[in-house]
């Protein structure tokens, strides 16, 4: 489904090489976990993959269903289904959560040629969503992630992601910020999400997340490089031991 | 200032012990110092232009350039924008140079007159004992002009400066030895039409202090001229030139104070600093000019011109001032962002007492890409006085990714005073990123009872307050002025409250 | 006619370098030396009449006088309580004089469209006299061909609890400046002051402000925001004047603008002269392009660059109309910015 290959990717103007010949694939139905060290590249490559605007790819290729996702602009990777679940979700003040997400869901609709969800529906979708996520309606009437505790911006990429129903998800430090009870919820609703067509790439510095959302693969990400993979398991070795014997 | 103010223990307790042993002096640089002088006569035309250039033997071209200037300034009109108000100069009934009598400039310590040596002494600014302590380990080394008057006394250190190559001398030393450095770049930075006061600098400036550093050099100690006004009737004209070449680094200390006089005294000066490529300048100014007795009479009139041109990529320069001084204060030390990445800072506290007027800020100039600015000012007013942050902050087209951010506080303390801000800010890239901030208000009624309810005195706690208050700038001073500095807060606030 | 160029204010004064007004103003402009034909929509009860109204000391205001003898005079009793609002329109050319007071806790809301004529020229010398207690709430939309050239000044005096709302909408025009004088002449007067600008081409929008307060326990809140694209030119001047008894002084200023073009120009001078100690004065200013991180996280929820860029620029710029409360009048606010946010991509 994402086929990573030999990718690189520099920052600041193309003079700092953070990704430096990462290789990667993760099929359909498959989630994989990618924990490495601070400044390993971690967040580049969820960055990278996304299509964000001054990490620059260098060399290598990503091909995504078929696409070469690097030709692709941000939306269009969303609208083809890629989300990225943001390590620090953005606050936007003055626009209201539910009007960002209808405009969301609805350009991606179009951009697929499919029909807008008119109101009705979409608020329908909207109101079980966030019941199941115990988020409080009038939370989605304020602007989005303002004012909003950590827990409850990663909450509110749980319900994007939910809402959106991408085909891939990237998450990246999702569990940062959350206590046990939260990571339970979010957990739960990325478990949801997973099926034979969807893929997943998590992102953790951590091993807790991976006991909520079980892994399929298990890679280390060391020096812009992958150094290691391994199953679920791997995980817990990762963490008593730490990533040093994999630097080079 | 003696050896044990030099202490320098904890601010807090600084603050308020030096509110306290000082209790009785409010301006103790007013003493005046009966050294013999030599003047020239009144007023001002052409031939005290040449009369003084004659006195310090300067080569044509400095002759011509001040007989230009002179006459430029006849064409021009006094600035009336600032915020100040003072009765019209007559300058024809000053003096423009005066000096004390010596037939030849001294050529170590020993050679100054021992009275103006005591002058400094009891600035608390001991030249001997700076060279003593040259030889003392740890202890801080800063090499000293002493200006006095019109006319530089006397540079400690010149020796161990010069084994690395810095030059620190008078300007007029400067003109002497080192022409080429002194033509390319005097006037580079502030033109000589560039303003009223600065014209007129050009035509009569006195001394000052030159300083160049070679590429490559960490000046290995601070620098610092001290400015004493001290003949009566007269106008300080100085000029300082300041040359940071490519990758080098200095740290340069200003003190200034004058006696106390009926009349008012003018001071316009001229400071400019060439920071070139990777270079880093860091000026710091105590301005402590007798600001005029408690009914507003006397007092220096500070008309003063800084400007820093940043002209290499990743130059710096950071401007620190601590302005108590001064009956009226006329004054924007600014940065030119010229070259690419440069940086420009200015921390400012203006304390402003009895009838003093401060009319004082900054401009940033954003010329070269990436350049980024910092602008944090503090201004306290008390008594009668009225303080202003004047300050431009610009980006030009082409200074892609320009960055400010300008912090300005002002503090009421009485209600009989006046705090004004006033700033300009104009941009023409998109890619620039400007933030202003201000706030006006008075000390905290909460926190001036905690203080009280814990034993200090009114004063004393509105001296720790404020000096609270100026804490983002305070820090910001070289060690050797930041006590300096906190005692010069309380003193300045002396009599502003009950 | 060239005696009337003369008589405009210019770049050399200081209250006036950014918006050069004599720079700008030619013979040929029409309307130069007219009186002006505005249309007002009264709701029932009140009435204008014609009379001598108030005396300005500002050039423009002079100017006004010298072609309109006679100025407009609007009177709401005291204690009335209007259902609909006193709308002006057809503000379109010359040179026109209205003086309005709204007597004791009286409140009044009022309209005013600009909306001018190809080169033309227009200038409103408007004088709004609060009793106390009385409140205003006045909206001001103006959208002006490319290359006309409009003043409007209001000079609101208050007397003591009166409020002002006040909402500005501009679009700018060959210079357009929108200057608004409140003195506070009672103690505890409220007043918001708001206003937004979204300039293209080569319009030039001046928001000018000055408060000026005399006495104690007054409450301001300022915020004006602009969106300049193309080669266009936004000003934003603001002052607080705060004189020794007007003590317990709440006010905050804020000017905020977002710039798209490199060939665009903000000025702005947000300034403080404040001669009372016990106050809570401050004013902040922001100037930069649209957040980044912002727009790449809108696309990444697959909303495309433009409408992102709307979408953001309208929750900026709507957001000083938040506390209007004419809805329908918000609303139509917001619809006239959308309409133009869309159409400048």
């Amino acid at each position: 489904m994402l086929k990573i290959n030999d990718l690189t990717v520099a920052v600041n103007d193309g003079e700092t090489e953070i990704l430096k010949g990462l290789t990667l694939e993760i099929p359909a139905g498959e989630v994989h976990a990618i924990m490495g060290p601070n400044g390993a590249g971690k967040s580049t490559l969820s960055y990278a993959l996304t299509g964000r605007d001054g990490y620059d790819i260098s060399g290598g290729s990503i091909d995504y269903l078929g696409n070469d996702l690097t030709e692709m602009e941000p939306e269009e990777r969303a609208a083809a289904g890629l989300f990225l679940s943001f390590q620090y979700p953005l606050e936007i003040p003055g626009v209201p959560t539910m009007t960002f997400l209808k405009t969301a869901l609805n350009a991606q609709r179009k951009a697929r040629g499919e029909d807008e969800l008119t109101a009705p529906e979409f608020l329908k979708k909207a109101r079980a969503i966030a019941a199941d996520l115990k988020i409080k309606p009038d939370m989605l009437k304020r602007p989005l992630n303002v004012g909003f505790s950590g827990g409850e911006k990663k909450r509110m990429e749980i319900f994007q992601m939910l809402m959106l129903e991408p085909k891939f998800l990237v998450m990246d430090e999702t569990d940062s910020g959350l206590d046990v009870d939260a990571l339970r919820i979010v957990a739960d609703g990325v478990n949801r999400l997973r099926n034979p067509e969807r893929g997943m790439l998590v992102i953790t510095h951590y091993q807790r997340l991976l006991d909520y959302i079980v892994p399929d693969k298990v890679h280390v990400l060391v020096d812009g490089k992958i150094a290691a993979t391994g199953d679920a398991d791997f995980a817990k070795t990762l963490e008593s031991e730490g990533y040093d014997k994999y630097a080079a | 200032m003696s050896g044990e103010t030099r202490v320098k223990d904890g601010i807090e307790r600084e603050t308020v012990e030096g509110v306290r042993a000082l209790e009785a002096e409010k301006y103790k640089y007013g003493f005046d110092s009966d050294i013999e002088q030599e003047f020239a006569p009144k007023g001002l035309n052409e031939d005290i232009v040449r009369f003084i250039s004659a006195k310090k033997e300067e080569p044509e071209w400095l002759l011509e350039w001040r007989l230009e200037a002179y006459r430029r300034w006849l064409t021009l009109e006094e600035p009336s924008w600032a915020k100040v108000d003072y009765p019209e100069i007559d300058f024809q009934d000053m003096y423009y140079y005066a000096s004390p009598v010596k037939k030849e400039g001294p050529k170590s310590l020993d050679e100054v007159d021992p009275e103006i040596l005591e002058v400094y002494n009891k600035l608390g600014i001991s030249l001997k004992e700076q060279e003593v302590l040259a030889g003392v380990e740890g202890a801080p080394k800063v090499a000293v002009d002493a200006v006095f008057d019109s006319v530089s006394v006397v540079t400690t250190f010149k020796e161990e400066l010069a084994k690395h190559g810095v030059i620190f001398c008078s300007f007029s030393e400067a003109v002497k030895d080192h022409p080429e450095l002194v033509r390319k770049y005097m006037g580079s930075v502030v033109p000589v039409t560039d303003n009223y006061y600065a014209t007129l600098n050009n035509a009569v400036f006195s001394d000052g202090s030159f300083v160049y550093i070679p590429p490559g050099v960490r000046c290995p100690m601070e620098l610092s001229t001290y400015f004493r006004m001290n003949a009566q009737g007269t106008g300080q004209f100085e000029r300082t030139l300041i040359i940071a070449d490519k990758g080098s680094y200095v740290s340069y200390l200003e003190g200034c104070t004058a006696p106390m006089r009926d009349e008012n005294q003018l001071h316009a000066a001229i400071v400019e600093i060439i920071v070139h490529d990777d270079a880093e300048v860091k000026y710091s100014t105590v301005q402590n000019w007798w600001p005029g007795d408690s009914e507003g009479k006397g007092g220096v009139y500070n008309f003063v011109t800084k400007r820093a041109d940043c002209r290499g990529k990743n130059a710096k320069v950071s401007w620190t001032q601590v302005e108590t001084g001064s009956a009226v204060t006329w004054k924007y030390p600014s940065c030119i962002l010229r070259g690419d990445n440069s940086q420009g800072e200015f921390y400012s506290i203006a304390i402003t007492n009895g009838f003093q007027q401060a009319d004082t800020g900054t401009k940033m100039v954003h010329l070269g890409k990436n350049t980024r600015s910092r602008v944090i000012s503090k201004g306290i007013s008390a008594g009668r006085s009225n303080s202003t942050y004047r300050g431009l902050v610009s980006a030009h087209r082409k200074a892609e990714g320009a960055r400010n951010f300008t912090q300005c506080d002002s503090l009421l303390i009485g209600d009989l005073c006046g705090a004004h801000t006033v700033p300009y800010i104009e941009s023409d890239t998109p890619t620039a990123q400007f933030e202003h901030e201000a706030t006006t208000s008075k000390l905290s009624d909460d926190q001036l009872f905690y203080c009280r309810q814990r034993g200090l005195s009114e004063e004393e706690s509105v001296a720790l307050l404020v000096n609270g208050f100026c804490r983002d700038v305070l820090q910001e001073l070289p060690m050797e002025f930041a006590v300096e500095a906190q005692k010069l807060v309380a003193i300045s606030l002396e009599g502003s409250v009950g | 006619m060239t005696s009337v160029i003369e008589k405009l204010p210019h770049r050399r004064l200081e209250a006036w370098k950014w918006t050069d007004l004599r720079g700008q103003v030619s013979d040929a402009r029409t309307g130069l030396s007219q009186v002006m034909r505005p249309q007002f929509y009264l709701p029932d009860g009140i009435s204008i009449s014609e009379g001598e109204g108030a005396s300005s000391d500002s050039a423009m205001g002079n100017l006004a006088a010298q072609f309109c003898s006679m100025s407009w005079n609007v009177y709401v009793p005291a204690n009335t309580q209007l259902d609909a609002p006193i709308v002006l329109d057809e503000l379109t050319q010359g040179h026109m004089r209205l003086a309005i007071m709204v007597d004791k806790g009286a409140s009044l809301n009022l309209v005013e469209y600009h909306r001018g004529s190809e080169s033309g020229f227009a200038n409103l010398d408007i004088h709004i006299l609060l009793a106390e207690g009385a409140s205003l709430e006045r909206t001001i939309v103006q959208d002006d061909p490319k290359d006309m050239v409009r003043i409007s000044t209001a000079c609101i005096a208050m007397e003591t609890g009166a409020s002002l709302s006040q909402y500005a909408l501009s679009f700018g025009g060959g210079l357009t400046r929108l200057e608004t004088r409140l003195y506070g002449d009672g103690e505890g007067v409220n007043a918001r002051i708001n206003g937004a600008y979204l300039l293209e081409g080569q319009r030039h929008t001046d928001m000018t402000s000055v408060v000026h307060l005399k006495h104690p326990n007054s409450h301001i809140r300022q915020s004006v925001k602009g969106v300049v694209t193309d080669k266009a030119r936004g000003v934003f001047q603001g002052k607080f004047h705060v004189e020794r008894p007007a003590q317990f002084t709440d006010a905050e200023m804020r000017h905020d603008a977002l710039m798209l073009s490199d060939r665009a120009q903000i000025r702005s001078k947000p300034e403080l002269e404040i001669y009372a100690d016990d106050v809570a004065c401050a004013h902040g200013n922001t100037i930069g392009a649209l957040d980044e991180s912002a727009l790449f996280y809108m696309r990444q929820r697959g909303i495309p660059l433009q409408q992102a860029r709307a979408l953001l620029m309208e929750a900026f710029l709507t957001d000083v109309f938040d506390d209007l409360e004419d809805e329908a009048l918000q609303a139509s606010l917001v619809d006239k910015l959308r309409t133009r946010l869309e159409a400048l991509s």
